[in-house]
């Protein structure tokens, strides 16, 4: 069940990780899957190719870098990333509140 | 020879289902490369033994398979566009070489530079000498002209 909500909101899932701050792929990862307390029943190494689109769309940029004494790959949110970051937070409080509106009545 | 472990036999079966001599795969196998090592640290940092910790890397990576296909999916479409653009302009450039090689090397130079533009202008002096004009086949009139090179301005 968890897999079916979180794919169609990877993307946002992904930006909104490097919002705060830049960070590498298990970093990313391990945020996401921290802060959804678990939830990211997502198959991890699928989450690569995944950053590596958001990348090559403009969202994210990537450069390797030196984390803690080792060489790893660090995103950070362009400001296209933002700004689609913001759209797509826009329409999941729209959403959200639609489905919400219906349950609560 | 030792036998190889559960993340080389999965970094391997992972680099067999992706293209060779693509810098986007090899940096995909780098990350995922990293990944291991972060994710078993993590795991024995919680106590587990080692191998309980590459199992449980392995398990929340998913299948190399899974992995391939969806680099297959996601590639991105930038890096798609532009080895097809490097493509292009290469036949391009090709093209345009060959064109010029079979016609024999084409003089590109301006028209008034050409060795036959000299060669217009003695021959329309002649011309208009003989038609008693002055100064219609001025160098000048033949650059604004430069079309004409090789047949002479009319006289007025």
């Amino acid at each position: 069940m968890a897999r079916e909500i979180f794919s169609g909101h990877l993307e946002m899932l992904l930006l909104a990780a490097v919002l705060a701050e830049p960070l590498h792929g298990y970093a990313i990862i391990d945020a996401v899957r921290t802060k959804s307390g678990g939830a990211l029943d997502y198959p991890e190494g699928t989450i690569y190719p995944a950053l590596h689109r958001l990348e090559g769309e403009g969202l994210l940029r990537s450069r390797w870098q030196d984390v803690d004494g080792r060489r790893r790959r660090v995103y950070t949110l362009t400001r296209s990333g933002k700004a689609a970051l913001s759209g797509r937070r826009r329409q999941w409080e729209r959403y959200t509140q639609s489905v919400a509106a219906i349950l609560d009545q | 020879m030792s036998e190889p472990t559960l993340t080389q036999r999965y970094l391997s079966a992972l680099a067999a289902r992706l293209p060779r001599r693509d810098r986007a795969s090899r940096r995909l196998l780098a990350e995922i490369r990293d990944h291991f090592a972060d994710s078993v640290a993590a795991a024995l940092a919680e106590g587990r033994p080692a191998n309980e910790a590459e199992r449980q890397t392995l398990e929340r990576l998913g299948p190399a398979s899974a992995v391939a296909d969806a680099w297959k999916v996601n590639r991105p479409r930038a890096l798609r566009v532009q080895k097809m653009t490097v493509i292009f302009a290469v036949v391009v450039v090709s093209g345009l070489g060959a064109a010029q090689y079979a016609a024999g090397g084409r003089d590109n130079r301006a028209p008034e530079l050409r060795p036959e533009s000299a060669h217009a202008h003695a021959r329309c002096a002649t011309v208009a000498a003989r038609h008693g004009a002055v100064g219609v086949s001025k160098p000048a009139q033949a650059r604004s002209a430069p079309h004409r090179v090789g047949s002479c301005p009319s006289s007025r």
